[in-house]
């Protein structure tokens, strides 16, 4: 490549850059190229020596602040008519507007799945009394059946026996419970996150 | 290297480079080069850094015909270039220590 090749491959990759901006980059550029054949290397050379032509027009977009990003993108979106772009300059104009109510939303979700997390705490918690109240209704009812009669503790060995089999038959159904609803918050975690991404991703 | 970090790097070398005399930007690389791996297209930004944080400033000088970018270090570049040094020299009692005896 030449170096008049070079910098109007440059000026066209950076088209979007301010005229001020173009020209600093440009003579940064037409100078290293100078400098280096000054230094012996050819024309072919130097201009090869610089790198790959992609990279310095991305380092030199990746400088800018966002705002020019996505004057850029938009500009360009315009020729293409793409409305992803438009959403993404509306989301960052609409700013004070949508992130009041994000954050409500936000909340109603999080209030949601405290709610979710609190009823399943509770059936585990309903799960280790009647493994608590089988052991200690065991204990109870033998003594019982000494310091009363045989009849009372028996029944109290009775109900503690069922606590021990309630025990034992909830404990799937409220594992596999709780599993389910680990994996429902995942989905909807990604889901909403879906929603955002796809307006940020461009940038 | 981590991206971050390297950049970090890059821009004490540049300042570094500047410390002793103005400099423009091939030359800066020739100084730079053997210690750490740098090109133009990582240059510019960093030189556009430095200048929006005031550890340099430019100067156009006429050269053969044309005007050549000359870089000068300022009193904020050559704090920055001291504050590397002792948080470094942290970073190195590390690296001994890791290094072990």
């Amino acid at each position: 490549m030449t170096k008049e090749e070079l910098l109007i491959n440059l000026k066209n990759r950076l088209s979007f850059l301010s005229a001020q901006e173009l020209e600093k980059a440009m003579s940064f550029y037409s100078e290293a190229v100078d400098d280096r054949i000054e230094s012996g290397f050819s024309e072919e050379e130097a201009v090869a020596d610089l790198g790959d032509i992609n990279e310095i027009a991305k380092n030199i977009e990746l400088e800018l602040p966002i705002t020019e990003l996505v004057k850029n993108k938009v500009k360009n979106s315009r020729d293409k008519s793409d409305n992803k772009t438009l959403w993404i300059v509306l989301a960052i104009c609409g700013f004070p507007l949508w992130l009041p109510l994000a954050i409500a939303f936000c909340t109603i979700i999080f209030a949601i799945y405290i709610v979710i997390w609190s009823v399943i705490f509770c059936l585990y918690a309903a799960l280790f009394s009647f493994a608590v109240l089988s052991v200690t209704g065991i204990v109870a009812g033998i003594i019982r059946s000494f310091l009363v009669s045989p009849a009372n503790g028996l029944m109290i060995i009775g109900v503690a026996i069922s606590c021990a089999g309630l025990f034992i038959l909830l404990i799937k159904p409220i594992l596999l419970l709780t599993k389910k609803i680990i994996k429902l918050t995942a989905l909807i975690a990604k889901k909403i996150k879906g929603l955002f991404v796809s307006g940020k991703e461009a940038i | 290297m981590d991206i971050q970090l390297k950049r970090g790097l890059l821009e004490i070398c540049v300042l570094k480079a500047l410390e002793k005399s103005d400099s423009y930007g091939y030359q800066i690389i020739k100084d730079i080069s053997p210690y750490i791996e740098i090109s133009e297209s990582t240059l510019y930004p960093i030189l556009k850094r430095l200048e929006g944080a005031e550890a340099l400033s430019v100067y156009s000088v006429e050269h053969n015909g044309r005007l050549r970018k000359y870089y000068s270090i300022t009193e904020k570049g050559k704090k920055r270039i001291k504050a590397f040094l002792a948080e470094w020299q942290e970073i190195m009692n590390v690296y001994k220590f890791i290094e072990g005896e």
